[in-house]
């Protein structure tokens, strides 16, 4: 392919300083986040974080007023001033996408076969048509469905199997980069980890990069190497998720995970709140919790924190001492 | 009624209505132009072998209204088919892309329904004459409009769909996207859509005809038909209630069953 130089040590997506506007509405701000081969990176937040704004935005789909800001990068090369035409060539075959909700995915009127042959037909013209057909059982293998799935629709498949069924037509093209949208928000809990280890393959076994985006910190915690708390359209702590997990810095953080209480049938005293952030602000000129945090001092509500390394991490909090 | 009976109450008449239409005409001893010298302007008559009666003229009236409601629904159904190709197609290209290609289609739709029909049909007439094909452009020119428009709304809506962006991030191209994704999922929609403009074109023909613009005497159509029988109304009144009983009969089941189709689809989605 032209132009797409792989570099080996150039991380698959990186994004340095990125902020997104839509309009004179600021969405994102300054994100810094890698996603290296073999790797699952996981974004959480709470809804309104900025999380699906992000998905667009790597995907060349953001509204016709969005505007990006600083380094956005696939594998090397630079995309935050990409024309649609550009981002078009990386759609299906240098990102897949899993999307949410497999029953609202699919077209109901095509059958599983037809789809995957579809893509395929799309991403590997050149190969002849038997070998089209024979990938795309190879595909549907990989995720766990035999060959007689080819023929069925969309509503004859459960939940966990669409969802199967997204991920191998997102794998179809062998991207480099595999997105996921909330793949398990529909999904039991048993259906839920047998994809999420589906998910994993690709990263661990096919040196791709996985970015994952939940609100699902089980799901996560299952799944990920490293955790990126999204909150107000500012990254506020990012590093390794047993850290991130055991181990919270950000004070935010901390409530997201004290909500999720370990299952030993006791109920917490109380439960934690964890603060709404302020909206993204472009002039923003004080921590997006200054409104909320009990921790609160002059110097919050006059600076906003940037992600500094704290204890192995990234924390975005000014009552973190940096470490060296 | 129950949107099924309803269903199968419209499209029972319907069914009767055109299997009369299609073999009625060959199974009649007489033919669309034959004189019967020794029966003019006799009322409905089992003796003669008139059921319908005869026109001034001596020819039968049954076969005459039967042949008139094959050459309505005939040009009917084909300026429709025409109009949903058209309209499809506008419609989609139009739902597709945006800005100037969507602008200037609609403008095109905005301009043709400003224009009256019976205006165009005159204008039809002067270049081409009267006659069928000028009946058929003038309804086909009307018939695109409204699935153009539809067919545009529609395509929008469904570009939002989940499957879509869904089909658009694997990477398949636009033009893949709306002959294999959207346009299937249009086909309900659609095919209501047709449904009720076969009656509305069958009205329009018969208009035009009325006037005399459209099918032309020996050639019998239910317009023609109905302006024979308002010329006698007082005299041979079942000149005017024959066509006129078969085109409420027509337009009617027509009606009942594309909002009976409206109903199941809407139910479905």
């Amino acid at each position: 392919m032209i132009g797409w130089i792989m570099s080996s040590d150039a991380p698959i997506l990186r994004l340095e300083g990125f902020s997104l506007d839509y309009g004179t509405r600021r969405i994102l701000s300054d994100l810094q986040l890698t996603v290296d081969a073999g790797e699952v990176v996981a974004v959480v937040g709470p809804s309104g974080a900025g999380k699906s704004a992000l998905l667009r935005a790597l995907l060349g789909l953001s509204p016709a007023d969005a505007r990006v800001h600083g380094t956005l990068q696939f594998a090397g090369r630079d995309y935050a001033s990409a024309e649609d035409q550009e981002f078009r060539r990386l759609r299906g075959r240098r990102i897949g996408y899993v999307p949410q909700d497999a029953q609202a995915s699919l077209p109901a009127h095509r059958r599983v076969g037809g789809l995957l042959k579809e893509v395929l037909l799309t991403h590997r013209a050149e190969r002849s048509r038997d070998d089209r057909d024979q990938l795309a059982e190879t595909l549907l293998q990989s995720v766990g469905l035999d060959a007689s799935y080819l023929s069925r629709y969309p509503h004859a498949l459960s939940g966990g199997q669409g969802q199967r069924v997204l991920v191998a037509l997102a794998l179809a093209g062998d991207p480099k980069l595999l997105l996921a949208d909330e793949p398990t928000s529909a999904l039991d809990p048993l259906a839920a980890a047998s994809l999420l280890t589906l998910l994993a393959q690709p990263a661990r076994a096919g040196g791709r990069g996985v970015l994952l985006i939940s609100h699902d910190l089980v799901a996560t915690a299952r799944l990920a190497d490293r955790i990126a708390v999204l909150a107000g359209g500012r990254l506020i702590e990012v590093g390794a998720t047993a850290q991130v997990l055991k181990h919270p810095a950000h004070p935010t953080v901390q409530a997201l995970i004290a909500a999720h209480p370990p299952l030993t049938g006791e109920r917490p005293a109380r439960w934690p709140v964890a603060p709404r952030a302020a909206p993204a602000d472009r002039e923003a000129k004080a921590c997006a919790f200054a409104h909320a945090c009990p921790k609160v001092t002059a110097r919050c509500r006059r600076e906003v924190p940037p992600l500094r390394p704290v204890e192995g991490r990234s924390v975005a909090c000014h009552h973190l001492e940096p470490s060296a | 009624m129950s949107t099924r009976l309803r269903l199968q109450v419209a499209l029972g008449i319907l069914a009767a209505l055109v299997l009369l239409a299609v073999v009625g005409p060959w199974l009649s001893p007489w033919r669309v132009a034959d004189l019967d010298w020794d029966h003019p302007a006799i009322g409905p008559s089992l003796q003669a072998a008139h059921w319908f009666g005869t026109d001034t003229l001596g020819r039968d009236v049954l076969v005459r209204v039967l042949a008139g409601l094959r050459v309505s629904l005939a040009i009917a159904l084909i300026a429709t088919a025409v109009g949903l190709i058209i309209g499809v197609a506008t419609g989609a290209l139009a739902g597709s892309r945006s800005g100037l290609t969507d602008a200037a289609l609609m403008r095109l739709v905005d301009v043709g329904y400003a224009l009256p029909v019976v205006l165009v049909a005159l204008l039809l007439t002067v270049v081409l004459g009267r006659g069928m094909t000028t009946l058929l452009i003038a309804a086909s020119a009307v018939g695109w409009l409204s699935t153009a428009r539809m067919v545009r709304t529609e395509t929008r809506r469904l570009a939002e769909a989940p499957f879509v962006l869904a089909a658009t991030v694997m990477g398949v191209s636009r033009l893949r996207i709306v002959l294999r994704h959207v346009l299937p999922n249009l086909m309900g929609p659609v095919l209501v859509h047709a449904t009720l403009t076969v009656p509305s074109l069958v009205v329009l023909e018969s208009f035009l005809s009325f006037l005399g613009l459209g099918v032309q005497e020996p050639a019998a159509s239910l317009g023609n038909l109905l302006h024979d029988g308002a010329r006698d109304m007082e005299r041979a009144p079942w000149l005017l209630i024959a066509p006129a009983a078969l085109l409420l009969m027509v337009v009617g089941s027509l009606t009942v069953l594309g909002e009976a189709l409206r109903d199941r689809v809407d139910h479905v989605e």
